[in-house]
């Protein structure tokens, strides 16, 4: 009895014992690191980004500038989300996603720094995502509906939206729910805009839906069941569509007239402080620079490296087309930005659970 | 003669309310810090304005406009789903606890190690798992060359996530019964033989002696169903069947951001749990379940012997008890090897850039190189670190809270306060993460509070959501290991003059080492593959493992499920070494070292028999 009491006692000991060292240890480690950032001269840049290249591109920025740069990375929609819920007392410096409209709606509620503009050369197509107050700037572009296709099963890939109607693709290819991911918003906006309205555009998805469309959160999703051959074309964006035809040569690309372009764009905090706003401007044209995009095209080689530039005298990865080839048709993003929140509301009603 | 008047003018203020309501305030302050966040997000709905969501400052819209038909769906599918596996669940369990606890059928130790680790596997894991394994041109595809269509069409609909929840509730049901299904007596069947009633009714009988237990089983199952995420996410998101948890993330994470109606949708999760709660009162209320014939309960030798059956009884002979040891087998394959299985094999399915699928398509065969990938990763790397790091801090502050806060109600705590506390600790298992991670973000980012404790964007706030997240279930699995150790050891060292920590851990924490141990293990275990409040809560450049897996599988599939397989080995590595420590001290201390070696898994039963006598109460 005296050993088993003796034996349980030294057991708690011992694991008493072990516990405390583990969390000592455990605790030091995790001040260790929060002790470095404390000594840090410079203020730290907090980037909320939903780019694959992101952390590739805040490092190179680091080592070019010295400045301290911590990125959250996340999906689209969570960024958003994160930034909404900051109202009050805003983290973020820098924003930096693919798409236009969702940063117009953030200018609308003046949540973005106005006026600044690095100064560059742009494209033609880069000049254009440029708006008019100067509340974001672009950083490339990628199409948002391209159609990906398995070129052993579709010998003939739609060359319309609307071909998507007939019968020869019913319950064969897949949608992205926009209220989810991010660049999808601006293909069904583009759908709006070439049919009509947004009005058309619900009764086009709905035609869609009911041709037995299978809608994905994401578009790795998408692609897993396009891979598996539970659909036979994805729509998506371009630079997964690029990215997916270097894994699996049947896996090919086009695009259907009136395609709408999606430019990755950075947003500066308004209500951040002037110290930040300042490093924030030093990445955006850091990003624009050639080191920024060397970090940009390299960042997320079979991802969202596959872009176009927006600055002259800098070409595209050799996987990407020529641009010059492209169907594409520019949105206003402050005529659908706005729209977007009654828009995804009615994809979640009546599309996603519906 | 002063000394003496001074010590008793002390014993007496140790015994008045006074002091009693003073030494509460530590454990009272640390519960509401627990929970205000919390409530914070369900003051969202009537107060938006505080958050800077609205101008309004007190308001009911978020309750009309989150209650959008589909929502009602979602809840009402919510609801059934969880109900109906709660049954299913607390079912296989209670005939999973008898067989193996009980009857002791082939191979009843290694099952018991098998339903420990069901509970390591997240559900957004089993589902991918399954998902792997049965897609068109998946794993079962790839290796029989069989097409699992039907199977597949299955899983991406009510009866997957049913089956899903099922897998991730027998565990927890199992916990709840198995300690009073052990040591359940003989009177109530040999009271049902003199009876004569048939042999089913004489285990009806029997069962429904143990309804506490299976009650507790079924409000615990419910409670994770009805919070789970992880299959929200995966199989109903895609399957277009909306449930709550899937539109509260709708509500908090997709455009248009609607966090007041998320919150208004957080209180139908409130008011569910409460009738479950509420039903499970009543169920008992006014019954007896205590045994008459206390002296004649089955002791282990019993059991090992099969006395503790009668010999009349159907799983007394050895035929059955294999026949029913290929059917736990079954049940075991499908619900842990086969999605393990599908995850595996998937990681060797890819090539360095490509994915898992992309490979099975081109016909390839098994390579390393997703794991080449990760490792060769350091952030995919530093990811298993940073999560395994956070779970070892994580679990061990819940366990201490946990043990803190019982204590707190076993020595010191007025019934009612301890009852209510408990009651809003139980709550917080049947919320969902992402409301406790969106409630988190309001709270330590409001100006006021980010001022004081600035804690927000930084890993700490992580940390504190995940004890936070982890705590009461901590505090469950401790209880009934308490409970059984009692304080008379306590009261007896107190006698004898010792000081109250000193007598504490001279008597009870011996009784209640192995149990905590197990514990915290387990909560390693599950902070480790946490997801939804992870991904809110992550800070910059710190990415736990869970998002990780999640981001990389977006591209990916093989290199995403190598990292799963590298954590999941990561966490299994951990549980051995403290198994062999474990094993090594007490052969140490037993002068055994040979036999006590191979009994590593007896390092798991506390926390049964614990969780067990838990629930019950």
């Amino acid at each position: 009895m005296g050993n088993v009491r003796m034996r349980r006692r030294s057991y708690a000991l011992f694991m008493a014992v072990g516990l405390a060292v583990t969390s000592i240890g455990v605790i030091s480690n995790a001040g260790a690191s929060t002790t470095d950032k404390s000594h840090s001269a410079k203020v730290p840049l907090t980037i909320y980004a939903a780019e694959g290249y992101d952390s590739t591109v805040a490092k190179a920025f680091q080592a070019a500038t010295g400045i301290p740069t911590t990125v959250y990375d996340a999906h689209t929609g969570i960024v958003l989300a994160k930034i909404q819920a900051e109202l009050n007392n805003p983290q973020w410096g820098l924003v930096w996603i693919d798409g236009d409209m969702a940063l117009a709606a953030l200018d609308n509620q003046h949540m973005l720094l106005r006026g600044f503009e690095p100064k560059v050369s742009w494209t033609k197509t880069g000049l254009n995502f440029v708006p008019q107050d100067k509340s974001y700037i672009p950083t490339g572009y990628t199409v948002a509906g391209s159609i990906i296709y398995n070129s052993s099963t579709v010998k003939s890939p739609p060359k319309t939206w609307l071909a998507l109607e007939s019968k020869s693709f019913k319950g064969k290819f897949g949608i992205l729910n926009p209220a989810i991911d991010g660049p999808a918003f601006p293909m069904v906006a583009g759908w709006g805009s070439q049919f009509g309205g947004v009005s058309a555009m619900e009764k086009y998805v709905t035609k869609l839906m009911a041709n037995g469309a299978q809608l994905f959160n994401a578009p790795a999703d998408e692609l897993n069941a396009l891979k598996q051959g539970t659909i036979q074309l994805a729509i998506a964006q371009s630079s997964y569509g690029i990215g997916v035809g270097t894994t699996n040569p049947n896996l090919k690309l086009s695009y259907p007239a009136n395609a709408t372009p999606v430019p990755s764009v950075i947003g500066i905090d308004s209500k951040t402080s002037k110290t930040v706003q300042s490093e924030a401007k030093q990445f955006a044209t850091f990003v624009l620079s050639k080191a920024g995009q060397h970090a940009m095209q390299t960042g997320d080689p079979v991802g969202d490296s596959l872009y176009w530039p927006v600055v002259q005298g800098v070409t595209p990865v050799p996987l990407v087309p020529s641009a010059s080839k492209l169907p594409i048709k520019e949105l206003n993003p402050y005529v659908w930005g706005p729209r977007e929140n009654s828009v995804n509301s009615w994809f979640t009603t009546n599309v996603a659970v519906g | 003669m002063e000394r003496s008047r001074h010590s008793l003018t002390f014993e007496q203020l140790r015994r008045s309310r006074l002091w009693r309501v003073f030494t509460s305030v530590p454990i009272v302050a640390l519960a509401v810090v627990l929970l205000v966040p919390t409530v914070c997000f369900l003051a969202l709905a009537f107060f938006p304005s505080a958050f800077g969501q609205s101008l309004s400052n007190f308001t009911l819209t978020p309750f009309r406009t989150g209650y959008q038909s589909y929502v009602v769906r979602a809840l009402v599918n919510s609801a059934w789903v969880s109900v109906f596996v709660s049954v299913l669940a607390v079912s296989i369990a209670v005939t999973l606890a008898w067989l193996i606890e009980r009857q002791r059928i082939a191979g009843a130790r290694m099952w018991r190690i098998g339903v420990w680790s069901l509970l390591l596997v997240p559900t957004y894991l089993t589902a991918l798992g399954m998902q792997y394994l049965l897609a068109p041109s998946g794993v079962v595809d790839w290796a029989t060359h069989w097409n699992p269509a039907p199977l597949s069409k299955l899983l991406f609909g009510p009866a997957g996530i049913v089956a899903v929840l099922t897998l991730r509730g027998i565990p927890f049901a199992y916990f709840a019964v198995a300690g009073v299904v052990r040591s359940l007596g003989r009177s109530f069947e040999e009271a049902a033989r003199v009876h004569g009633l048939p042999v089913w009714r004489r285990y009806w009988v029997q069962i429904g002696s143990v309804m506490p237990a299976i009650l507790a089983g079924c409000l615990l199952v419910f409670a994770e169903s009805i919070s789970d995420f992880g299959v929200a996410s995966t199989l109903a998101a895609n399957a277009r069947f909306p449930i709550i948890t899937y539109v509260v993330f709708l509500f908090s994470s997709t455009f248009p951001v609607n966090f007041p109606a998320a919150s208004a949708v957080s209180w139908s999760l409130i008011l569910t749990f409460a009738v479950a709660l509420f039903a499970q009162a009543k169920i008992l209320h006014g019954r007896r379940y205590d045994d008459p014939w206390v002296g004649v309960r089955s002791t282990a030798d019993e059991i090992e012997t099969g006395v503790a059956t009668s010999p009349g009884s159907l799983g007394n002979t050895p035929k059955w008890r294999w026949v029913a040891s290929v059917c736990v087998g079954i049940l075991f394959l499908v619900g842990l090897v086969a999605p393990v299985l599908g995850i595996t094999v998937s990681s060797f399915l890819g090539g360095a850039s490509s994915s898992g699928f992309a490979a099975v398509v081109a016909k390839s065969g098994l390579s390393f190189s997703a794991y080449h990938q990760v490792l060769s990763s350091p952030s995919l790397l530093g990811s298993v670190w940073f999560s395994l790091r956070l779970g070892l801090f994580g679990a061990s502050l819940a366990v201490l809270l946990g043990l803190g806060f019982n204590l707190w109600t076993q020595f010191r705590a007025r019934p009612r306060l301890a009852s209510l506390l408990d009651l809003g600790l139980t709550a917080v298992i049947g919320l969902p993460s992402i409301v406790l991670g969106v409630g988190f973000v309001f709270f330590y980012d409001l100006p006021a509070i980010y001022r004081i404790l600035p804690v927000y964007n930084t890993q700490w706030l992580l940390l504190v959501g995940y004890v936070v997240g982890f705590t009461p279930v901590a505090s469950r699995l401790l209880r009934g290991a308490l409970a059984q150790a009692g304080r008379a050891p306590f009261d007896a060292a107190r006698v004898h003059g010792n000081g109250a920590l000193f007598a504490w851990t001279r008597t009870i924490l011996p009784l209640v080492a192995r149990p905590m141990v197990s514990a915290w293990l387990f909560l390693v275990a599950m902070i480790m593959f946490e997801l939804p409040l992870s991904e809110v809560l992550h800070p910059p450049n710190g990415i736990p493992v869970a998002v990780a897996v999640a981001v990389v599988l977006k591209s990916e599939v093989a290199t995403g499920t190598a990292l799963t397989v590298i954590a999941i080995g990561t966490m299994l590595g951990l549980l051995g070494l403290i198994g062999a420590i474990q094993a090594g001290v007490s052969a140490l201390l037993r002068g055994r070292s040979s036999r006590d070696a191979i009994e590593l898994p007896e390092s798991l039963n506390p926390v049964v028999t614990a969780a067990g006598a838990v629930v019950a109460h």
